[in-house]
């Protein structure tokens, strides 16, 4: 999977205490250039945790960390370089409300990347035609769909062109029937080629699209595998548990 | 039970059926459902009860007011004599141009403005009808109520004999026929039009435009009450120095208004407002400083290229801080070799030549100051390599030098040029970047000393206008000046304020806290005696301030602490995912807090933010207490202190009901047109 040698994401025995919480006791996995890796497991077994600390939005005391080569250490320059390339989609879509659909693509491709308007806007109109939606590009977020609106979080997540994206739950706040739009955008992205960690409780995708899935739970990965054997074989008492529950 | 059915299909109904009809209307319905309400006979009753008692103690206050408005023993002519007074107090006549060509240039600036920003608002006619409809009643009651003194002889309730009827038939006839007129034009109009009007709309410019020509028609057929003799009053037509200057006023802005229009046609909207804005910014100190106070200006000594003439700072501080500010805004990241350059050549800016220029005599604490200074600065240069942390290492030991030097002789101007400059180049990494916005941020620097120095070297200069007070700002002029500098001067000062209050660093938090809780705990009337007295006991020898300038800085630092309170409560209310979808995105603290939290906080307080801008509106009044002679001062006790040519002794009361109308008139438009814009913000928000 690898193109040049070195995994995208190297996560080696990462630890993260809330206080005297445990919420991350270990976490080993590596992922690879263009790997698709689906994160599921039951609430609080630390999910959003993990790739919260992968973009440094939470601190992990203990362990290691390395995206594209880049050691997220203190250092300020690292964890800059490393929001450059990691991309985050949230499950409340986080849009700024004060700025129209096209504004919140540009503001980071204009401030961190230093774009010109023109040209930063000109990218966004395409990232805006690629996740269906260029005539909402005047309007503000809350004029949008819920599902309309987590399209242009995932535009405004590739404004930046990451090498990397994380989703956590991107769908769990939409409507039945927006799911879909989203998660079409969320294939069309991972058949172009894009590294991502998706965490998310559907299935459908996980199948379809996921290289690997990663079961987490008590704040470790309890099993990992392809998506075949999940769904067909599942080994430990716990991933059997959470499936027959959530299947 | 068996064969009951697992399911049944409905299908779908296609055909569209009409909306039952509206519920009957009529004036009875009306009544009905307004002033009677309620379900049973007995509520029904009983409320009817309550509009009737309430309707007659509106209508008893309406008759109080306009009997007390139209009584003949009011003598308004002290309003229309001392206008002048009130608005400008001891302005010399001579100079009165400068006051019209201060407004003319609001106004020409209102109505560019409002074409940069495309402020298309539409009124429908439903709303612009109803409005002349009730106003049209308002007056027709009002002319009625005049005459209620007859009228109590019909219906025997003392509620209506307050006041004796004056005489004013003319006037009298003449507001009723108006009424009737509006009130039968626009009842008319939406018999004809009915619900339909909802869905026309005219622009609310034209309204505009429209008031404007009414206003100048009035103006110039008016007969107002005017002194005649000591005594007595007559009717007169306002003087036409007074109608002339507002006619032009109007004219100038309906053409800029136009001239704007074509102005936007060839320029792009976005560099229209980019220029309105910096001309907004000048105008104020401009029209303050040059046009209202007439210095005299000794321009030898200003252009003379030397260490402490003023040309001599403004190239200085602009070349070499810009320089420096050019740099630090370059997009790329920074060899350490060049840090240390930069390290060493800041020091040598430090420690070097410029403070052996800037003082006479070297005093003993400036050397060994610029010698820890550029010891910091060299052990940066070595370790930190990031452009942003030496711009953050340069602004605070500049702004340490700064404030250590407080405590050093130094020429004000040059401490204030050090402070701007700290603020700036903390600023340049975050803002710059490419190379438009690196060029902008080195204008903005440039226009920043031209600004400090020039307001430096206006606030120095003699005044060249004759007057007999103390300051030749007074009346409404002063209470302007006072109401727009200490907004402008808070507002930036609150965001700042709210910034640390919320900030992680205890020093910061700590500092903000104590200065809130303390300045808001003392009265502002305390704040401004301590302006008037105090302050200068607290600057460095050998530095003054205006009297009017300290009561700014005491107005602003009261106001700062309740501007800080709203915000913070705007900050609070922002959803942590944004700081977090912020920071994702790669945006340095700085720019996430300038671009995404502060205009959402401010945003969110927006009506709190108003209503303090109203409060301390009103508050400048308080300046009366330390002798300022503002609006309400001249109203109170100049004006019916006067015995000479015209007596006006007892008009205390109805001066002081002028100036609430004239204040709520102020307030009253600042509030309707927030409510505007808010709305207009609403629309596109959550
Ligand atoms: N900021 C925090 N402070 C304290 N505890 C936290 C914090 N964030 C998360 N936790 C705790 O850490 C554990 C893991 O949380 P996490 O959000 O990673 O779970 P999750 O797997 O994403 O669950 P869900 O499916 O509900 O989103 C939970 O028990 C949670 O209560
Ligand atoms: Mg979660």
């Amino acid at each position: 999977m690898s193109d040049n040698g070195h995994p995208m994401i190297v996560v080696e025995g990462v630890k993260k205490w809330f206080g005297d919480f445990q919420a991350l006791r270990g976490v080993t996995t590596t992922v690879g250039q263009r790997d698709v890796v689906v994160v599921i497991g039951p609430s609080g077994s630390g999910k959003s945790t993990l790739i919260r600390c992968i973009n440094r939005l939470e601190v992990h005391q203990e362990g290691r960390i390395a995206v594209d080569g880049i050691e997220l250490t203190n250092d300020l320059r690292n964890i800059d370089a490393i929001r450059r390339e990691v991309g985050m989609v949230f499950q409340s879509f986080n849009l700024f409300p004060h700025l129209t659909v096209l504004e919140n693509i540009t503001l980071a491709p204009i401030w961190v990347r230093k774009q010109t308007r023109t040209e930063s806007e000109e990218n966004g109109m395409q990232l805006l035609e690629r996740v269906g939606i260029p005539e909402q590009a005047d309007k503000y977020p809350g004029q949008l769909s819920g599902g309309q609106q987590q399209r242009v979080a995932i535009a405004r997540s590739l404004a930046m062109s990451p090498k990397v994206m994380l989703f956590d739950e991107p769908t769990s706040a939409l409507d039945p029937e927006m799911i879909k739009e989203v998660l079409d955008v969320m294939k069309e992205l991972a058949l172009s080629g894009m590294t991502m960690i998706v965490v998310t409780h559907e299935m459908g995708f996980a199948r379809e699209v996921a290289d690997r899935v990663l079961f987490m739970d008590y704040g470790t990965i309890v099993e990992e595998g392809t998506p075949e054997h999940f769904f067909t074989n599942p080994q430990h008492d716990r991933t059997k548990l959470f499936l027959s529950q959530i299947l | 039970m068996t064969d009951q059915p697992q399911g049944i299909v409905h299908g779908v109904i296609e055909e569209l059926e009409k909306a039952p009809d509206p519920p009957p209307s009529g004036p009875w319905i009306w009544v009905q459902e307004n002033l009677l309400g309620g379900d049973t006979r007995l509520t029904k009753f009983f409320n009817g009860l309550l509009t009737v008692v309430f309707a007659l103690i509106a209508v008893n206050i309406l008759q109080f007011l306009t009997s007390y408005i139209f009584n003949p023993e009011r003598r308004w002519s002290a309003v229309t004599f001392n206008m002048k007074l009130m608005m400008v107090q001891a302005f010399p006549q001579a100079d009165l141009f400068r006051i019209w060509l201060s407004i003319g240039i609001f106004f020409v600036l209102v109505a560019l403005s409002l074409v940069a920003w495309g402020l298309r608002g539409q009124m429908s006619l439903w709303t612009l009808s109803r409005g002349l409809r009730n106003a049209g009643v308002f007056l027709m009651l009002m002319t009625v109520m005049h005459g209620a003194f007859e009228a109590s002889k019909i219906l025997p309730i003392p509620l209506f004999s307050i006041d004796s009827p004056a005489d004013w038939s003319g006037t009298r006839l003449l507001i009723f026929v108006i009424g009737l007129a509006m009130f039968a034009g626009a009842f008319m109009y939406l018999r004809r039009e009915g619900i339909a009007a909802k869905d026309k709309s005219i622009p609310f410019l034209s309204l505009i435009a429209v008031g404007m020509g009414l206003v100048t028609l009035v103006i110039w057929t008016i007969d107002l009450p005017i002194p005649d003799g000591q005594f007595d009053e007559t009717l007169g037509p306002i003087a036409t120095s007074t109608t002339g200057p507002w006619t032009i006023l109007f004219a100038v802005a309906i053409a800029a208004y136009f001239f704007g229009r074509w102005l936007i046609g060839i320029v792009e909207p976005a560099r229209l407002r980019r220029w309105l804005v910096i001309l907004w910014l000048f105008s104020y100190p401009v029209i303050i400083m040059v046009i209202q106070r007439k210095p005299i200006l000794e321009w030898g000594d200003i252009l003379a290229i030397s260490k402490d003439s003023p040309l001599g700072l403004f190239l200085l501080f602009s070349v070499i801080g810009g320089a420096v500010i050019w740099w630090l805004a370059l997009p790329d990241s920074l060899p350490v070799g060049r840090g240390i350059a930069v390290a060493i050549g800041a020091l040598l800016i430090l420690a070097g030549w410029p403070l052996e220029f800037f003082f006479d005599e070297m005093p003993a604490l400036v050397g060994p100051i610029a010698t820890l200074a550029g010891v910091a600065l060299i052990a940066g240069g070595l370790m930190i390599h990031d452009r942003v942390e030496i711009a953050r290492i340069i602004g605070s030991v500049l702004a340490i030098v700064a404030l250590l030097v407080w405590f050093v002789p130094m020429p004000f101007l040059v401490r204030g040029l050090f402070i701007t400059f700290a603020f700036v180049a903390v600023a340049a990494p975050s803002f710059g970047g490419t190379a438009q916005t690196r060029n902008n941020m080195v204008a903005v620097w440039v226009a920043i000393v031209f600004l400090v120095v020039a307001t430096f070297v206006l606030g120095e200069a003699e005044t060249a206008l004759e007057f007999q007070s103390t300051t030749f700002l007074g009346g409404f002029n002063l209470s302007i000046l006072l109401a727009i500098s200490g907004v402008a001067l808070s507002f930036p000062l609150g965001v700042v304020l709210a910034l640390a209050r919320t900030s992680s660093m205890p020093i910061f938090r700590l500092l903000a806290t104590a200065y809130i809780e303390i300045v808001r705990s003392v009265p502002l009337i305390t704040w401004l005696f301590f302006g008037s007295v105090m302050i200068s006991l607290f600057l460095p020898g050998g530095i003054s301030f205006d009297e009017i300038v300290r009561v700014v800085a005491a107005v602003s630092i009261f106001n700062a602490a309740y501007v800080a309170e709203n915000i913070r409560g705007g900050l609070q209310s922002i959803n942590k995912g944004q700081y977090e979808a912020g920071s994702a995105m790669g945006l340095s603290t700085v720019q996430s807090t300038a671009l995404i939290i502060m205009p959402q906080a401010i945003r969110a307080v927006l009506p709190a933010l108003v209503g303090s801008v109203i409060v301390s509106f009103k508050d400048t009044s308080l300046v009366a207490i330390i002798g300022l002679a503002d609006v309400l001062l001249i109203a109170k006790s100049f004006v019916p202190g006067q015995t000479n040519p015209h007596n006006f002794l007892g008009t205390q009361p109805q001066m002081l009901f002028f100036i609430a109308i004239f204040y709520w008139m102020f307030t009253f438009t600042f509030s309707r047109m927030a409510l505007r814009y808010e709305k207009s913000l609403g629309l596109g928000e959550r």
